[in-house]
């Protein structure tokens, strides 16, 4: 289903795989090369799912996203790749329209990334969901709950049943929820 | 030891058991009044008679319990009443919404100050035809409203909540509890299924319909088991027992009263449910084994066709003089262990000057005997 494509960019060629069309929405996580998860899979059904090849920071996405054209994109970001989604929303402001931050880790996030987060109700102008199991650990549970009080535009949603890595414990849960929020994300964040 | 005054309020003065859902065209609106405020009443004076806790409940679509949200009659209850705990034995979960449930009971935890137990009922297998809602589904949905209610009450930021039986898109619920970090939780168990899911969320655990006293048991021992395993002691105050009782002058008096009241309870008031519980557990999958829905419907069988005696020495009713009482209440303790006694004394059509009696005489020769167990 998914096809291979690449982007020239200062720090040499980015591979991605790619599969479906419409409105681009980008899936990051900790290992790329693990098998993408179905969920993530049968977003291409009604949109264009873009998945970096290889491990790479925010400043090399906006490689892919500047070939992909003018309109724009949500991103998915699971684990310690919600790093990677958060300093690609504040990198590219207007252009993240949808970040969703699954059972987000932020254990190794950068200096940059930390003072974002400990800045209050920060606005990176996307629309924020994290999405957490109700059987995720009470560490994992402190980093949503940090991540839901310090973006303006957040929310923050439970999976019931779900464990670490929700969309492989709960896909059809996890497919509803978050397709539903990349529809309609302002009636999760009302705030516009 | 701790004492609930508990009343279902059930509709009197009719003669026939019809069939469920039960024909409504006997209700009288007047006498529903009369007896809302003669049952709240009843309720209020409890206190004074030295009950620990009020409780209420939930059913639907029959004269057996004018109480279709209890929620209303606690609410009446917390400026009548000062310390009493109001026991919600409860709100059926499964067959309501779950952020409804958390508002109202935090309403009255926060109106009353602080006195709700709030009580997670999974409901007789009747109820989910009154509200269709598959019963085949009741557990599952039993344990995801509680989740969810848990997470309602506790959450300090907005939250979705996307599950097999709920969707929520943005819940924050005010007010929240008073009690901290919510209210104490009660569960039926009168099965070992059901006592395990108490423990689990250290609830305590309520039994009822009590025709042998080795079943409430093992009930407790696999609740007690369950909780060790989950890293937790049950307290005798975890363990509630319920009963019907009539406290007369004398054991042959309140044996009449016992008598006539049980008649039209299993008669009129039980008989048309009895025949709509049937047909669920025989026809859905309201109890996951098959042995589980076969012990329910044996053991509200058996209630209904014991006599005084049998019912007595099975633990299930408290009936005859102060004195009797006593023995009886001591006895069925000293089997069980249970910290919390559930008496209900309205029993079906019981007259409430002989309910009232009967609470004078708990308080004045009953309660001195016991209240140290």
């Amino acid at each position: 289903m998914f096809s291979r494509a690449s982007v020239e960019g200062n720090n040499g060629t980015l591979e991605y795989l790619v599969a479906g069309d419409g409105k681009v929405v980008f899936y990051l996580s900790e290992s790329p090369s693990k098998d993408i998860p179905a969920a993530i899979g049968r977003f291409s059904a009604t949109r264009r799912v873009v998945v970096p090849a290889e491990t790479v920071g925010a400043e090399r996405i906006v490689g892919i996203i500047d070939g992909l054209g003018d309109g724009t994109c949500d991103v998915i970001a699971f684990g310690a790749a919600a790093s990677t989604g958060l300093q690609l929303a504040a990198l590219l402001p207007g252009k993240v329209d949808k970040l969703v931050l699954e059972t987000p880790s932020l254990a190794s996030q950068s200096d940059a990334l930390q003072k974002l987060v400990a800045e209050p109700l920060f606005d990176n102008g996307a629309r924020m969901l994290t999405v957490i199991g109700s059987q995720c650990s009470e560490e994992a549970h402190k980093t949503a709950i940090g991540l839901k009080s310090s973006f303006q535009r957040s929310h923050l949603a439970f999976v019931y049943e779900a464990g670490e890595n929700v969309a492989e414990t709960q896909p059809l849960r996890y497919g509803n929820l978050v397709s539903d929020f990349l529809q309609k994300g302002g009636a999760y964040v009302i705030k516009g | 030891m701790k004492f609930s005054y508990f009343h279902t309020m059930p509709y009197d003065g009719l003669r026939s058991p019809g069939s469920w859902p039960v024909r409504n065209d006997n209700f009288d609106p007047q006498h529903g009044k009369e007896l809302y405020e003669a049952y709240i009443n009843c309720l209020a004076y409890a206190e004074e008679c030295g009950f620990d806790w009020l409780g209420c409940n939930e059913h639907h679509f029959s004269p057996y319990g004018l109480m279709a949200n209890c929620n209303l009659i606690g609410a009446a209850l917390i400026n009548r009443t000062k310390n009493a705990k109001l026991a919600m034995v409860g709100n059926l979960v499964p067959m309501l919404n779950p952020i409804r449930v958390a508002e109202e009971y935090a309403m009255l935890d926060v109106m009353s100050g602080g006195r709700l137990i709030a009580g997670f009922m999974r409901g007789v297998p009747h109820e989910y035809l009154a509200y269709n809602i598959a019963p085949s589904e009741s557990r599952s949905r039993q344990q995801e409203a509680i989740a969810l209610i848990l997470k309602a009450w506790t959450e300090t930021e907005p939250f979705a909540w996307e599950g097999e039986h709920f969707q929520f898109r943005a819940v924050s619920i005010w007010p929240k509890p008073m009690q901290k970090p919510y209210p104490r939780i009660l569960i039926s168990a009168t099965n070992e299924d059901s006592a395990l899911v108490a423990a689990e969320h250290r609830a305590i655990m309520g039994m009822a319909f009590i025709s042998d006293l080795s079943v409430p048991r093992r009930n407790i021992e696999t609740y007690r088991k369950a909780a060790r395993s989950a890293g937790w002691e049950p307290r005798p105050e975890d363990v509630l027992v319920g009963q019907a009782i009539c406290i007369a002058e004398s054991d042959d008096e309140a044996r009449a009263e016992m008598e006539s009241g049980l008649g039209y309870l299993n008669r009129v008031l039980m008989g048309p449910q009895r025949e709509a519980q049937k047909i669920v557990i025989e026809r859905t999958r309201y109890f996951e084994r098959e042995e589980v829905g076969k012990g329910f419907a044996n053991r509200l069988a058996a209630q209904s066709a014991l006599s005084i005696d049998k019912l007595i020495d099975g633990g299930g009713i408290f009936c005859g003089s102060p004195e009797s009482v006593v023995r009886q209440m001591k006895r069925v303790h000293g089997e069980l262990g249970n910290g919390v006694f559930n008496l209900m004394m309205k029993v079906g059509d019981l007259p409430d000057t002989s309910v009232l009696r009967g609470m004078r005489l708990f308080k004045e020769r009953v309660l001195p005997q016991v209240c140290d167990l």
